[in-house]
């Protein structure tokens, strides 16, 4: 099924094989676009939430914590999405009942699960940055451990942990490429597809590529710029 | 949950199968670390150098791939790895899907390593640098003899960090068809149906592993590292820390 | 690599032309070859590759380890077994005759779709006999034998599935295929991209995927198909072929004479298999089971 690129975009533009199959390589991107913010959204608040666990006084808080962080970093990010895909539902889980739905929120909840671990590190060695004098006064005024952890620990956390923070994003939107193996139609996908079907294998990777740049360059501007405004001592 | 499937993991057989696949697993690391340190070396010392014509190649070999994920890089050698080398090798060659696999992931690590060893180079004091060019030494015997041999010291645990990613990556080796851990464990599980034991007993094994060496890097730390080194060195690994 | 073929195409020319040289005659009469062998013993030309297998005394096939119900290879003991290693026993029998043990003079190499071109150009195997589809870009580099078996394209559904019967009925279905393969393409083309896809790295994954009921169906060749229905009895396959798969055996291409006769020969075999209903047994012993009907040629 060979197609006839249409002279001056195929050959000029590298990547205009994209506009040869435009619903494979935008749906592509918009899926991965969708999959990164969501999963992203997801791994602030799990992490967040297990760096405070680990920082907490409560024995069990911080084993809990800890576990959560050792498990998912140590274990590929792919046996992960397998189990959420194929596992869960023969323990009775699933996330939708229609299965594009499913892999796609499986895919979602993976990136969220998976990054979360490295997001409560960072977090957490943002936490234990923050001068104890601050956290010692904050207590001697009256405030409650959670009234100190929302006005005094946490804000003053956030700056110094959004460069690293800003590197696991770009980890993340390169990682939702490992959705491809349980059949969201994300950008590799779109590249695969399009190679068996043209069997111009460099074409399609090349599109695929650039759209890939087009996420991460902009990231990594944003965050280089971050790094510089918000020069916190780490 | 498959119960009626537990007894089968009283079979050596099983284990042994899923081993095979987890030598493979070990020897796709090997080979890829093996390939990608030199290359890694090269071309930090590349991106290093005075010379625009080497730097600026280097710069785009190393952001280029960095900004790539992993699997597309296994991926594409998967499919044109044996037309690749046919200039080379002959019409008739046919690349094995594991060197396929190891060249994608080194690729990749390579780029990594490049920028982990160039944060270490640059972390050492200037007057190292300085100090052994007054006393005689040429650009190549500082590098070899004063520079490197402290900077890789440096870059151990981050390193071992590298590597454990890299024998996470190794299970993306597998949608190419390489018999590794967890495509071992995919045969298993799709001829008995039970996903969920296999794949929690693989994702052990591989947490055993990582967090084995994981624990082992932190006592690898030789010598004393400069914060900003540490620090740059972590955000590296975190952005590059492929599935 | 060429040039080591070359040398041992050289090479086995020159063996010939000396015997033919020393022993005065091209043809053996009946008594002068394979004397110490039994009498069933076929007769081959002496400038023929089947002659010289049968001197080497043994003939190396080429298969998969793990491609049922066409061949696989038991774990446990070793042994082969399956359609495709049946017809190369078949083919042994022609060249060495009958025996007790059908795999006497067989060697088995197992070998992959990555490397079974490689294995018979290196010459480590004498035939391919593994599902192996004719078509142009492969006989650029190997020849094929007449066509062994047909098959296409077909769909596994669970077994109390009454709504797939046919392609038309994937419109709509969530089917499931290995991303990358003309199977793929082949149902988005027969249904007019109606159907909803949904694409594994492999068919076993798409089994589980149909079992959970996460795919309503799993298409692609139907050997493929057989292997899956296998290993889950609650799966049926329904639907006439939607494509052509044809399936040779791949022997080297003769350079310097040095396969002279072979594919000929290997034509013959089957032509005479079919004739004597050999195929249509083997058919029945190894796919019958699977895909619940009978053939007696492979063109039925």
């Amino acid at each position: 099924m060979r197609s006839r690129p249409p002279f001056p975009i195929a050959i000029a533009v590298p990547g205009g094989i994209a506009f040869e199959f435009p619903q494979l390589y935008f749906t592509g991107l918009w899926l991965t676009i969708q999959i990164s913010i969501l999963g992203l959204l997801g791994a602030l608040t799990l992490g967040t939430l297990v760096a405070v666990m680990r920082v907490s006084p409560i024995a069990p808080l911080r084993w809990i914590g800890a576990a959560y962080v050792e498990f998912f970093r140590n274990t590929p990010l792919v046996v992960q999405l397998f189990f959420l895909f194929l596992g869960l539902p023969l323990i009775g889980l699933r996330f939708s009942t229609d299965t594009f739905e499913n892999i796609f929120r499986a895919a979602a909840v993976g990136m969220g699960l998976y990054h979360g671990a490295y997001v409560a590190e960072v977090v957490r060695g943002g936490l234990l940055g923050v001068d104890r004098g601050q956290i010692e006064a904050a207590r001697s005024l009256g405030l409650s451990y959670a009234q100190m952890l929302r006005y005094v620990q946490l804000p003053q956390t956030f700056r110094s942990v959004i460069p690293p923070l800003g590197n696991i994003a770009i980890a993340l939107v390169k990682n939702t490429s490992l959705a491809s193996t349980i059949g969201v139609a994300e950008l590799l996908y779109a590249a695969e597809i399009v190679e068996s079907r043209t069997f111009r294998a460099e074409e399609a990777f090349i599109a695929a590529t650039l759209l890939y740049l087009a996420l991460t360059i902009p990231l990594g501007i944003v965050v280089n710029a971050l790094e510089r405004r918000m020069l916190v001592a780490r | 949950m498959r119960p009626d499937t537990w007894p089968m993991f009283l079979n050596p057989a099983i284990w042994g199968f899923l081993f095979e696949g987890l030598r493979e697993t070990i020897y796709i690391a090997l080979a890829s670390v093996a390939v990608s340190f030199p290359v890694g070396l090269l071309v930090a010392l590349g991106r290093l150098s005075r010379r625009r014509g080497i730097r600026w190649p280097s710069i785009l070999y190393i952001e280029g791939i960095r900004a790539l994920p992993v699997l597309l890089l296994i991926v594409y050698f998967g499919i044109k790895g044996s037309a690749l080398f046919r200039p080379i090798f002959g019409e008739d060659f046919e690349l094995p899907l594991f060197w396929a696999g190891v060249l994608g992931l080194s690729m990749y690590t390579s780029a990594v390593l490049a920028e982990i060893i160039r944060a270490g180079i640059v972390s050492l004091p200037r007057g190292q640098t300085e100090a052994a060019r007054a006393l005689g030494l040429s650009h190549a015997q500082t590098m070899r003899s004063v520079i490197l041999p402290q900077a890789l010291r440096l870059m151990v645990p981050a390193m071992m960090a590298q590597l454990t990613t890299v024998i996470k990556d190794t299970s993306l080796v597998g949608t190419i068809g390489v018999f590794e851990l967890l495509r071992q464990g995919q045969t298993i599980y799709t001829q008995f149906f039970n996903p969920v034991e296999v794949l929690l007993i693989v994702a052990t094994i591989y947490f055993i592993i990582c967090f084995a060496l994981s624990r082992a890097s932190r006592r690898f730390e030789l010598g004393y590292t400069p914060r900003a080194a540490r620090i740059k060195i972590q955000d590296i690994a975190l952005r590059d820390q492929a599935a | 690599m060429r040039v080591l073929s070359r040398a041992f195409a050289l090479g086995l020319v020159l063996v010939f032309v000396a015997t033919a040289c020393t022993s005065g005659s091209a043809t053996p009469s009946p008594t002068a070859a394979a004397s110490s062998s039994a009498s069933t013993r076929p007769h081959f030309d002496l400038a023929t590759y089947e002659y010289s297998l049968q001197t080497k005394g043994k003939i190396r096939i080429g298969t998969q380890e793990d491609n049922p119900p066409f061949s696989v290879k038991n774990p446990a003991t070793g042994k082969w077994d399956g359609f495709d290693v049946a017809y190369g026993r078949e083919i042994a029998k022609a060249i060495f005759g009958d025996t007790d043990d059908p795999d006497k003079y067989i060697e088995y190499v197992a070998v992959t779709s990555a490397t079974r071109i490689p294995s018979l150009t290196d010459n480590k195997a004498d035939v391919i006999i593994k599902t192996f589809t004719i078509n142009d870009d492969r006989k650029k580099q190997i020849d094929f034998t007449d066509v062994y078996f047909k098959t296409g394209q077909r769909i596994l559904v669970k077994k109390d599935n009454t709504t797939i019967n046919e392609v038309a009925d994937l419109a709509g279905k969530t089917v499931c295929a290995q991303r990358g393969s003309t199977s793929e393409q082949n149902i988005s083309a027969a249904t007019n991209n109606a159907a909803r896809l949904l694409l594994l790295d492999s068919y076993p994954a798409c089994l589980l995927a149909l079992q959970q009921g996460q795919a309503d169906a799993v298409s692609t060749d139907e050997t493929i198909l057989f292997g899956l229905a296998k290993q889950d009895a609650n799966t049926k396959l329904v639907g006439k072929y939607f494509s052509t798969e044809l399936y040779g055996i791949g022997v080297k291409k003769s350079v310097g004479g040095d396969r002279t006769g072979f594919v000929d020969f290997l034509n013959r075999t089957q032509v005479a298999m079919i004739t004597n209903g050999t195929w249509a047994k083997i058919y029945e012993q190894y796919i019958s089971p699977v895909s619940f009907d009978k053939k007696r040629t492979p063109d039925d």
